[in-house]
């Protein structure tokens, strides 16, 4: 799965948008969507959300997680902990990524959450690579790891896999005592 | 051992040449013989008159590339023994990986490092096991740099950085560099997401379906549309 396919996925989560537009209710494969009443939020994926939201007929509804004090709260956690903490959703950083690209007018304090986004990436990533780290040093034959996200598990996955190969190809050949 | 019968990395960590010596006289074959190597390119016929009907003695040292010497050292009765190991596996060379294995200059020195101890480990010699943990912790300790260098050298473009990646990657050994390769594509895909280059999810193509009639069927599409 690369990291394509993992965005594809992410815009199939549930977002609450405000509709400016009166439709009954839709049929999808997914699950039925609507009935859409103007001013009524309701629940939609996200890739129809972009849809309407690029043709102007709704408006996002800032979903909880991406507040300026629960990302600051996350960010804190974050620094406490010396594992992973658990993300309110496994598609976090694609999904942020996407609604602030998409609808930053309706993210209120947007450009601070992007920044406090960077920093929570840059250091669940230092924490990925000291545990790579001691992993591949240490010789074991597993570690367990929680509360990753999708896209950092993409991201370490052909490099992880491939290390970990050439480690136990070098471990098979020691000779026994 | 072998990953596949044509793996490219396989054949060239093979074609090292490895020096042995000769437990039995060898009819016919002085040829084989290093400084009579030359006669090899020579025509056939030169070869018959020349020094390849000589014959190796019992203890000469030759230096054979890795495929042969493995079947003539592995098989019932041995033609020939290992005295001593290529210089990269050596004992001095082992000490300087324990020391630091990180500032070797691997890609220089022995570019199919840990291929080529992986098939001289078929052999026998007395060293094998301080060879193998050697192997294994050399791949350990530099292994650190490698995700270093995966993690942090793609987010740039500029000239200079460019430089500083090439020198600091200019030591990794090919199995190296290939996990390095891997690591960066994976960071490159990520810089596209960030800058919204990911690709559109296409329709799959229909199997034979040939130029035409797709162009038809987008016209019919597009009438319909229109009424």
């Amino acid at each position: 799965m690369d990291i394509d396919e993992v965005q594809y996925l992410s815009e199939n989560e549930l977002i609450s948008v405000i509709p400016n537009f009166k439709h009954p209710e839709i049929n999808l494969i997914c699950g039925s969507v609507g009935p859409f009443l103007p001013l009524i939020p309701l629940q939609v994926p996200i890739w129809m959300a972009i849809h309407l939201k690029e043709s102007h007929r709704c408006r996002f509804v800032c979903p909880e997680w991406l507040t300026l004090d629960s990302v600051q709260e996350l960010l804190k956690q974050e620094q406490q902990q010396a594992t992973f903490t658990s993300m309110p959703n496994p598609y976090v950083f694609i999904l942020s990524q996407t609604i602030m690209n998409v609808a930053l007018e309706d993210v209120p304090n947007g450009d601070q959450i992007r920044l406090l986004m960077k920093d929570l990436w840059d250091l669940r990533l230092a924490k990925l690579r000291s545990s790579i780290g001691n992993l591949a040093l240490s010789g074991s034959l597993y570690a367990k790891v929680t509360h990753l996200t999708q896209v950092e598990i993409c991201l370490i996955r052909n490099f992880l896999k491939t290390s970990l190969k050439h480690i136990a190809q070098l471990q098979d050949v020691v000779p026994e005592e | 051992m072998y990953e596949d019968y044509f793996s490219i990395d396989d054949i060239l960590s093979t074609q090292e040449r490895i020096r042995c010596q000769l437990l039995v006289d060898v009819p016919k074959l002085g040829f084989l013989e290093s400084s009579s190597s030359s006669s090899l390119n020579d025509d056939k016929k030169d070869q018959k008159a020349g020094s390849n009907l000589s014959s190796l003695t019992a203890n000469t040292k030759l230096e054979l590339p890795y495929w042969m010497v493995y079947s003539i050292c592995n098989c019932k009765t041995r033609f020939a023994s290992l005295p001593e190991l290529p210089s990269i596996y050596a004992r001095i060379q082992r000490q300087i990986f324990d020391a630091d294995a990180s500032v070797v200059d691997l890609a220089k020195q022995a570019p199919h490092f840990y291929r080529q101890g992986r098939h001289l480990l078929e052999l026998n010699f007395d060293e094998k096991r301080q060879v193998a943990t050697t192997l294994l912790k050399t791949y350990q300790q530099r292994f650190r740099s490698i995700m270093d260098s995966a993690f942090h050298l793609v987010l740039s473009n500029d000239h200079h950085h460019h430089e500083s990646m090439k020198q600091k990657t200019a030591k990794f050994e090919r199995q190296e560099k290939i996990v390095l390769l891997l690591g960066q594509a994976a960071f490159r895909d990520y810089d596209r997401l960030i800058n919204n280059e990911t690709k559109q999810m296409l329709p799959p193509k229909i199997q034979g379906m040939t130029n035409d009639l797709t162009n038809v069927l987008a016209a019919a599409i597009n009438r319909k549309r229109k009424r």
